[in-house]
């Protein structure tokens, strides 16, 4: 994950309240958003970011899922996102994401 | 002036091998170089370089200059199956080796920055004399060469070498003791973009055999910049280039927006030929040092040879005076709006929905859809994935959505419509242009007709905007037609004359009225000739019995039939249904052309579906006319709003049109939108096509052409025009009051419908609309309302057909099928009609009486004799 990202993302716990997040992520790849959220709940698996050796356990959900769809407006979300749905590996995405998500820290 | 066409006639491609570059200044090993001098992707780059042998019979190569069709290439790994018989030279452009590469650059230098051996001053020579690209360059520009000492110590003081298979071939000097914009490597740097962009320009020249003197303007499309400290970018590769391929005749500006600016390059080229700014323009782009090697990391992990070993370069011409090519439809250019957002989706739908939906076209309509066009090897071996594919598959995906095709059926429509990217990853050279080329190869072999050429670009790199661009162009094979001959010039005006055919009997304002028309339209363009028909000679007007006029019908549609005439001016035709007229008027607003759709005649026997019909045959005669993109209202008429929900469901479908706006403002009153037009919009001349019922329009038509006469004579406007709908003749529809200035209006309205393709463009149009889902809209009208043509009353034995030459008028529309249903059901054969003065039931001589009296019986007609 982007290490100013990552800085980012800590800042933002830290005024907060890691439990007052939700991180939304909307990458085109699992591996890659797998990787994201990782960083966000457990640390950063590279240690080179802000993030690394921090627990944050962030609520970290893929725009792609269910959880997420249902609190969009259907209409906004069929104009900005149907397409990508159609085109991405909306089920290894997810599963990538709700296994560090169910994981945790 | 005349808009022309803009036409891209040819292409061509250049690849430059470049090993040495690609290990000394790609930015990849550069970066390398600085954080990790020893490493090993640095000990393994010269050794996994490729030999040009292997640079020429690479796949992707060989599709890159035109010697293998892309849709042919072989399954990847593409470097592992080099092409056989694979040569240096092809249709579309040429492989380079490194010396060539050099020279060119040296070629390109003209302030003594590059500095070459003794040795490869005579190879440089050689090289140009050998090369009919560039054989009739200057070779002045190949000074003497120095000795070997000299070179070192040149670059022992900064200077950058020129080194191939080992040897110093010659350097490449600061420009400047400070200033590192003028610093040895950007002077390379930009050289090199130059050189590589000199050789394409020249070979599109000498290739295609188009004298440079004849190009007008040069835009150069590439990523780099020349400039100095105080004006880092201020250009201008485009006239160093052109100065170098004999373009003395041309200017030229550099135009940039990352990787899309070779489309924008396309569209500004385009819309310069158009207006008629520039009759020729070519649009250019040399190549990229810093991209060589780029991915090379990845590509050695995965023991890849270096792919991106070659600079790579462009040019194609835009033609103003060709007759055949492919034509840019500059009309129709997707553009990604800064307000559209950046979401692929917002992409998509600017760059390819958007386009094709105001071209009437559906996403299945276009042959080939070319974005980004990177060799997909080198993407995917780099971790980008394959960039080409996931653009069709977004394409793709929202054909899906608007219902096109089904998701199963994504694979087959990508394979059917997509290309596989082949282009070398050099940034801007990969944007779509790569396929022009080949566009054009099919589209001169018959196998090509559309296609949609995608750039885009990713402007955050640059730090100034987080915003994305693109630029979206449609492509189309194209020939000029014969009847397009007219506006070539005086040499084609004797061949490209039209006659149009005018009836005489029966005019109120008598027949020298008629015929000073008609002079004054020959006078006006000499390429008319007006065929009179039923001239008596006779001074006097009349016809009170109307046989002259029936007469002089007769043999102006057998003339119509035989093609003596293209087209013919008249006071009345009995259309059958199906067929309406649409007037032309000056707005006296502002003077723009206005449409009135319908003036006489009937669409359809239902008033809804008449006004839907009558808003394609406005657009019909407004594209014919030359408006490409007509505006479009409905008069706030009974009706008119269901028409125009109608009207916008087809648009859903795909159907374009531009809805125009009131001048009362947006849904003035009416709270139906701002496409119902109030009486001042007629006035105002708010829109092109003023969509309304025939009486009504017939009306309006009489008002504004008599209005300075008082009712007296109509004087002003085009009269009636042209009766539009299925298989309609190529009749327009005067007033018997009409003065000459009219007259001489109608016949030259006729010849531009002629010229400009009236009938083609209705069918297509209506094609377009069925394709939206016309019949299904209008059909679900109908059984919403319950009525409709067909009433339902089961098959009745219909009395036998006969010619029907007598019109009983004085029938109100509404119930003109139920009278017709009714004279059947009476044995009597007749058929619906429109007259000038509204509907008519259409009977033989011998059915005239018996009819009336039934009609005048039924009520359906008053009695005349009371």
């Amino acid at each position: 994950m982007d290490l100013e990202n990552q800085k980012r993302v800590l800042d933002l716990a830290e005024l907060h309240g890691k439990e007052n997040i939700v991180v939304l992520l909307g990458g085109a790849d699992a591996e890659a958003s797998g990787m994201i959220a990782e960083t966000v709940i457990s640390g950063d698996p590279a240690f080179a970011g802000a993030l690394t050796g921090v627990q944050l356990g962030l609520a970290t959900y893929h725009v792609l899922e269910s959880e997420i769809k249902q609190e969009i407006d259907a209409g906004l979300y069929e104009s900005n996102i149907g397409m990508m749905e159609m085109v991405l590996p909306v089920e290894e995405i997810i599963k990538e994401v709700s296994s560090f998500r169910n994981k945790g820290p | 002036m005349a808009e022309r066409n803009a036409v891209i006639t040819a292409c061509s491609y250049g690849l430059f091998h470049a090993p040495y570059f690609s290990q000394e200044h790609g930015t990849t090993p550069e970066a390398e170089r600085s954080a990790n001098p020893g490493s090993a992707f640095l000990t393994a780059l010269p050794s996994s370089m490729r030999s040009f042998d292997q640079v020429v019979a690479y796949p992707p190569n060989q599709a890159f200059i035109g010697n293998l069709d892309p849709r042919t290439l072989p399954a990847k790994p593409w470097h592992t199956v080099p092409q056989g018989d694979a040569e240096s030279g092809g249709s579309l452009g040429r492989i380079v080796g490194e010396e060539v590469l050099y020279a060119l650059i040296k070629y390109s230098d003209a302030f003594d920055l590059v500095v070459i051996s003794s040795d490869f001053r005579d190879e440089a020579l050689a090289i140009f004399a050998g090369d009919e690209a560039l054989a009739g360059a200057d070779p002045s520009r190949f000074k003497e060469g120095v000795a070997a000492p000299t070179l070192e110590k040149l670059v022992a003081d900064g200077a950058l070498p020129l080194i191939s298979g080992g040897r110093v071939l010659g350097c490449v000097k600061s420009a400047h003791p400070t200033d590192l914009n003028l610093g040895a490597h950007t002077i390379l740097e930009n050289l090199a973009c130059k050189a590589t962009g000199v050789y394409a320009l020249r070979r599109l020249l000498v290739d295609n055999r188009i004298d440079p003197k004849a190009v007008d303007y040069i835009i150069e499309t590439s990523e780099e910049a020349c400039g100095d400290a105080n004006q880092r970018g201020g250009g201008n590769f485009a006239k160093a280039i052109g100065e170098l391929c004999g373009l003395a005749n041309a200017t030229g500006c550099d135009l940039r927006s990352f990787c899309a600016g070779p489309a924008h390059g396309l569209v500004h080229a385009s819309a310069m030929v158009s207006a008629g700014t520039a009759r020729r323009v070519v649009v250019v782009a040399g190549g990229t040092t810093a991209k060589l090697a780029m991915n090379a990391k990845r590509h050695i992990e995965k023991g890849f040879p270096v792919l991106e070993d070659c600079m790579a370069s462009f040019a194609f011409i835009v033609d103003g005076e060709a007759d055949e090519g492919l034509l840019i439809r500059d009309k129709v250019v997707g553009m990604h709006k800064i307000g559209s957002g950046s979401s692929p989706q917002a992409v998509i739908q600017d760059l390819v929905v958007d386009p094709l939906a105001r071209a009437g076209l559906r996403l299945s309509d276009i042959d080939a859809y070319a974005p980004e066009l990177q060799n997909s090897e080198i993407t995917e071996a780099g971790g980008a994935g394959n960039v080409t594919l996931a653009n069709l598959k977004m394409i793709a995906a929202m054909a899906v959505m608007k219902g096109e095709i089904a998701k199963t059926d994504m694979d087959a429509f990508i394979a059917a419509h997509g290309l596989p990217g082949w282009a070398p990853t050099q940034g801007h050279i990969p944007s779509g242009v790569p396929a022009l080329g080949w566009f054009l190869k099919w589209a001169r072999e018959g196998s090509f007709s559309k296609g949609l050429l995608m750039g885009k670009g990713s402007l955050f790199l640059g730090r100034m905007t987080g915003l994305f661009d693109g630029v979206s162009v449609l492509l189309e094979a194209w020939k000029r037609e014969a009847s397009e001959a007219g506006s070539m010039g005086h040499d084609a005006l004797e061949s490209a004359k039209i006659a149009i055919g005018l009836t005489i009997p029966g005019s109120e304002g008598g027949r020298a009225e008629l015929l000073r028309g008609a002079a004054e339209a020959v006078r006006a363009d000499g390429t008319l000739e007006v065929v009179l028909f039923g001239d008596t000679g006779s001074t006097g007007d009349d016809d009170p019995s109307g046989t002259g006029l029936e007469m002089a019908r007769s043999e102006m549609e057998k003339a119509l039939a035989a093609g003596t005439i293209r087209a013919a001016v008249t006071f009345h035709h009995p259309f059958p249904i199906g067929v309406a007229t649409v007037g032309h008027m000056k707005a006296p607003g502002n003077g723009r052309d206005l449409f009135i759709a319908s003036t006489t005649g009937a669409s359809s026997t239902d008033r809804v579906e008449a006004l839907v019909l009558n808003a394609i045959s406005g657009l019909a005669v407004a594209k014919a006319f030359g408006i490409s993109r007509p505006s479009l209202g409905l008069l706030n008429l009974e009706g008119a709003p269901r028409a125009l929900a109608i009207l916008r469901e087809l648009c859903t479908g795909g159907f374009a049109i531009d809805f125009g706006a009131s001048v009362r403002g947006a849904g003035a009153s009416t709270g139906e939108g701002e496409s119902l037009l109030r009486g001042n919009d007629i006035l105002a001349g708010t829109v092109d096509v003023l969509v309304c019922d025939s009486l009504t329009g017939n009306a309006i038509m009489k008002l504004l052409a008599s209005f300075s006469t008082a009712g007296r004579i109509e004087v002003a406007g085009s009269g009636y025009g042209p009766g539009v709908g299925p298989a309609a003749p190529a009749i327009a529809i005067i007033s018997r009051t009409t003065a000459a200035p009219v007259v001489a209006n109608a016949i030259a309205l006729m010849a531009r419908m002629d010229r400009g393709g009236l009938g083609k463009i209705y069918a297509e149009l209506r094609t377009d609309a069925e394709r939206s889902g016309l019949s299904r809209l209008l059909s679900l009208k109908m059984k919403r309302s319950g009525g409709g043509l067909s009433g339902g009353q089961g098959p009745t034995a219909l009395p036998a057909k006969k010619p029907v030459q007598h019109g009983i008028e004085g029938i109100d529309v509404g119930e003109l099928e139920e009278a017709i249903a009714a004279l059947q059901a009476e044995g009597i054969y007749c058929e619906a009609g429109m007259g000038c003065t509204g509907p008519v039931v259409m009977v033989s001589e011998e059915d005239a009486a018996p009819a009336a009296a039934y009609l005048i019986k039924g009520k359906f007609i008053g009695d005349r004799e009371s």
